[in-house]
């Protein structure tokens, strides 16, 4: 049971990550390679902001707007050019590899590749109801939550959540009807760069430490779980989150943890070659 | 300064084949394998496990195989092993999926067998992997360790030179053709009746057997092989070598593979050390393959060296040679 508790933070944790990549990935049609670096940049912005105030409210927001900025900036001076010149997906996908390189190493550079964590008040660990979880773990759950639904309200009742939702389902017809698609994707990458940033202060404050690879060791994980939902569909992609946060901690479990990874990496082989639409899906947009 | 020469020109043309076996599956097949390191390392592991004996901490560690076979044969078997991993593989991930799924399919392959390598100390050691690897022929040609040296740089190069002559010749044979014109355009070559599957399915295994024997010679030249030997970036840096010297050109990804772990990497050993931060020199590499990989796919896509196009535009007049390889005006019309 203690299992399940944990699973459900975990699934909180993916859910925040997975669902920044599926928008991301929905709109701009690019599989992003480099999203473990946004995460690993929203802990290490947090991480900055903390010599200037304790206070981890303002430290998240800090980590949420380094990361959207440096989003917004790789689409702007990076994606958008290939883009122009109409570079296959192949190519843009090797250059979110490239990205990533940089962005990983860059940081050790800068900071080390020793672990640092974001100094948070001590804590107790809380009953509640059958499950353990310290106030940070509630914390990280209402946050998801919050985060879901109001990505909800923007995609189902906002101009903006509309054109984001038109553009993912067709380019052309988006742009014959008059949608501005560049802004579109611009502040698509934005959007999903700040909750990507957000789900890295998360899973820093979550885990306790972090470095430069933590990120990165996220990513297949996230993948698993946006695939596990249906790639290219936000909602999928929590109820993706869930199944990967709970087979995850429920089978690391009973096997040693450094097999959690190879789990959730099987599922997502799993998934891919015997239903690459998802879980839930009917339009196949895995395969060719 | 000689040795340090005779050993960085060794690894280079040991790259360099495992560059060739990569540009197989990616420049000429269009295929993103993210986990081309794990074949080398196959190669390598199988290819050590033949050849050594039982573990010096036999109470710790456990080496599968362990039957002191003489080189000529444990390379071999390295070399199968990888291309039986890659038959596997490819058959399951290459069928339907898209190239960018494909690719994150490879990577998690390679992470699952990552693991299970590394966690396990009865299959090839764990964590502190195999060492004690003998050196090919070393019993049997009186040679001092220095001249020893010499001798595995001779043995390298001779397999470049081998591996090199093998893909030039299939560069230009109806295979070679038939696999770019599908990188090109897949449904164009589907057209011409090209079973595509089967086509992209060996060139995977290809690629996978150049990887197995590269890591064979690798293990060989190292002594000891364990999981820090072949982490995932290390695949990355060979496409850097290959975007670098020139993707689908052959000489080229022996030459991106000179410059950029030869020269590149090799300097930026002698910048100093950033006091407290004994990571960032290896860092550094990283961010100069990423920045590598961004300018020149941004300005110059093809690499230094770009591949060899057919130059028999003026096809009509070409008694015979076409007819035979009838992929090929695919290639040249549709790029």
């Amino acid at each position: 049971m203690h299992a399940v508790g944990f699973g459900l933070v975990t699934s909180a944790v993916i859910a925040l990550s997975a669902v920044a990549l599926s928008l991301q990935f929905s709109v701009s049609n690019i599989p992003n390679f480099a999203h473990g670096e946004f995460l690993t940049l929203g802990a290490y912005g947090a991480l900055v902001a903390q010599y200037l105030t304790n206070n981890l409210f303002f430290d998240a927001l800090v980590g949420a707007g380094v990361t959207a900025t440096a989003a917004w900036a790789i689409n702007r001076g990076i994606i958008e050019p290939f883009n122009r010149r109409g570079a296959k997906v192949t190519v843009l996908f090797v250059i979110t590899i490239a990205l990533s390189l940089m962005i990983q190493n860059g940081l050790i550079v800068f900071f080390g590749g020793t672990t640092h964590s974001l100094v948070i008040p001590f804590q107790s660990v809380n009953q509640v109801g059958p499950f353990l979880w310290t106030a940070t773990d509630i914390v990280v759950m209402v946050v998801a939550v919050a985060i879901m639904v109001t990505l909800h309200v923007v995609l189902r009742y906002t101009t903006f959540g509309k054109a984001q939702r038109a553009v993912a389902d067709s380019r052309e017809l988006a742009s014959v009807t008059g949608i501005n698609m560049p802004r579109v994707v611009a502040l698509t990458w934005l959007m999903a760069g700040g909750i990507a940033g957000l789900a890295g202060v998360v899973i820093a404050l979550q885990g306790g430490t972090f470095n430069p690879l933590t990120g990165y060791s996220f990513l297949l994980v996230t993948f698993a779980a946006a695939v596990a939902g249906g790639i290219g569909r936000p909602y999928g992609a929590m109820a993706g989150a869930v199944i990967l946060g709970l087979v995850t901690e429920v089978g690391g479990a009973y096997l040693a943890s450094s097999y959690k990874q190879v789990l959730a990496v099987g599922i997502l082989i799993l998934v891919l070659l015997v239903r690459p639409s998802g879980l839930f899906g009917t339009r196949e947009r895995a395969t060719v | 300064m000689i040795d340090y020469l005779v050993s960085t020109l060794t690894l280079v043309s040991i790259f360099s084949i495992l560059a060739i076996g990569l540009n197989v599956q990616w420049g000429w097949a269009g295929m993103l394998n993210l986990t081309y390191i794990t074949f080398m390392a196959v190669g390598a592991y199988v290819s050590a496990g033949l050849t050594i004996g039982p573990p010096v901490y036999a109470h710790q560690q456990t080496y599968l195989l362990s039957l002191q076979l003489p080189f000529p044969v444990a390379a071999l078997g390295g070399t199968l092993a990888a291309g039986a991993l890659g038959a596997v593989v490819g058959a399951l991930a290459l069928r339907r999926l898209r190239s960018d799924y494909f690719a994150i399919v490879t990577l998690s392959m390679g992470l699952v067998i990552y693991q299970v390598i590394a966690q396990n100390r009865g299959i090839f050691g764990g964590q502190v992997g195999l060492f004690g690897i003998p050196q090919p022929f070393a019993d049997q040609l009186p040679l001092t360790p220095e001249q020893y040296t010499f001798f595995y740089l001779a043995l390298c190069l001779v397999a470049l030179l081998g591996v090199y002559l093998l893909a030039r010749h299939l560069f230009r044979s109806p295979f070679g053709r038939t696999l770019r014109a599908i990188r090109d355009d897949e449904l164009a070559a589907q057209a011409f009746a090209r079973p595509v599957f089967r086509f992209k399915l060996k060139a995977f295994i290809l690629g996978s057997l150049i990887a197995g024997f590269g890591g064979a010679l690798l293990a060989h030249f190292i002594g000891a092989f364990n999981p820090a030997g072949w982490t995932p970036g290390e695949t990355f840096i060979l496409y850097t070598a290959i975007f670098l010297g020139g993707t689908g050109n052959t000489l080229g990804a022996i030459l991106g593979v000179f410059l950029f772990t030869g020269v590149i990497s090799e300097t930026t050993r002698f910048i100093p050390p950033i006091p407290g931060n004994p990571d960032a020199n290896e860092a550094l590499r990283g961010v100069v393959a990423g920045l590598i990989i961004i300018l020149v796919l941004r300005f110059r896509p093809e690499g230094i060296l770009p591949e060899p196009r057919d130059k028999d535009s003026n096809r009509d007049d070409d008694k015979g040679t076409t007819s035979r390889a009838p992929a090929a005006p695919a290639t040249a019309q549709l790029t």
